[in-house]
């Protein structure tokens, strides 16, 4: 039981860490097609 | 590119601010054709959606008077244009065998046929105390239409006669598109309140308070609504209305009135970034740089057209429709 509830702590220590790593928003780089200038 | 293109058979269309009307091949970038409004009518932008129909792109203009012109999709050769003491800003063009547009001075809906532009039917029965803001552009119901006045109502009217078939009153200024989604309207207030009506008989099915003024398009999609808001705000509510199921106010400004559906993501933007926000929980799929600030959005298979209030329109392939 003790060993479950350490798990739990650790776990819920870690948690928050995980949830703010994912938040960086990841940058991606699609393939350009085609870019078109309209003036406006 | 403000509006969102109009896409078939592989081709876009759509209007730059500059005045210029575009037919472009989606996979190459190669003009089909383009018809520049200047010499004719002005100075001239796009800020309503265009309708396609079988062989028609039919698109409203952003200038005073009104102007609605209905190209050849294959050609660019115009058949039919239409001008009137009417505006249109940000009025989509909506409808199937007839169009709708609005106007926005006197509060008439103006029914025009779509294959040759005749007048079929106004409706002034609206026009004393209701005029169509330019933000609340009409939807097609079948073949009815939908639209919000200034007289702080949603009204349902028939598409082939225009006699009106419900009324309801929401007591504040809309501030929103009216987005139908299977049977249901909805709409935001500029006191921050969404409203959900049914279709059929205008019933009010519910309401909810955001404490954030929604602006622009809603987004109905599956068992939510997207709610877009000038300040920055995004959020996304369920569809019964009592549950906030996500928002996200630590973006910057967002420039995208119109978010889209791209997969699990919603795509909104800002300057110098493409953002997707995961449908399920608002968290952030993944950003792209862009030069300008994004605003208009349209998707053709797996291409992704970007257009930025500078003017550049991009063509993007390879972008996850999921949160990575």
């Amino acid at each position: 039981m003790v060993g479950v509830r350490c798990f739990r702590l650790v776990l819920g220590a870690l948690l928050p860490v995980t949830l703010a790593a994912q938040e960086l928003p990841r940058q991606v780089e699609p393939e350009r097609l085609w870019k078109l200038d309209t003036g406006g | 590119m403000f509006v969102r293109p109009a896409v078939a058979d592989g081709v876009a269309y759509f209007g730059s601010c500059a005045g210029v009307y575009y037919a472009i091949d989606v996979r190459s970038g190669a003009i089909v054709w383009r018809y520049d409004f200047r010499p004719e009518v002005g100075p001239v932008s796009f800020h309503g959606n265009a309708l396609v129909t079988e062989g028609l792109v039919i698109t409203p203009t952003e200038v005073v008077p009104a102007h609605v012109r209905a190209f050849d999709r294959h050609t660019g050769r115009t058949v039919w244009q239409r001008s009137g003491a009417w505006a249109l800003t940000l009025t989509d063009v909506v409808g199937s065998g007839r169009l709708v547009v609005g106007r926005d001075e006197e509060g008439e809906l103006i029914a025009l046929t779509a294959d040759s532009g005749t007048p079929v039917w106004r409706a002034p029965h609206l026009a004393r105390r209701s005029g169509i803001n330019v933000a609340r552009t009409p939807a097609a119901v079948g073949s009815d239409i939908i639209y919000s006045a200034q007289d702080a109502a949603v009204y349902r009217v028939d598409g082939a006669t225009g006699q009106p078939r419900w009324r309801t009153e929401i007591g504040c200024d809309v501030t929103t598109s009216v987005s139908v989604g299977e049977g249901e309207i909805y709409v935001g207030c500029s006191d921050g309140t969404l409203f959900r009506i049914r279709a059929a008989d205008g019933a009010e099915l519910g309401r909810m308070t955001l404490g954030h003024p929604p602006e622009g398009r809603l987004l109905v999609v599956a068992d939510r609504v997207v709610v877009p808001c000038g300040s920055g705000w995004i959020g996304a509510v369920t569809r019964s209305l009592d549950r906030l199921l996500w928002e996200r106010h630590d973006l910057p400004p967002l420039s995208v009135v119109q978010p889209m559906q791209w997969g699990q993501c919603v795509l909104t933007g800002a300057r110098g970034q493409l953002i997707a926000l995961s449908l399920a929980d608002g968290r952030t799929c993944w950003m792209t740089s862009l030069e300008g600030s994004v605003r208009g959005l349209g998707a053709a298979g797996d291409i992704v057209l970007v257009g930025t209030i500078e003017g550049a329109v991009y063509a993007l392939r390879g972008l996850p429709e999921a949160p990575q």
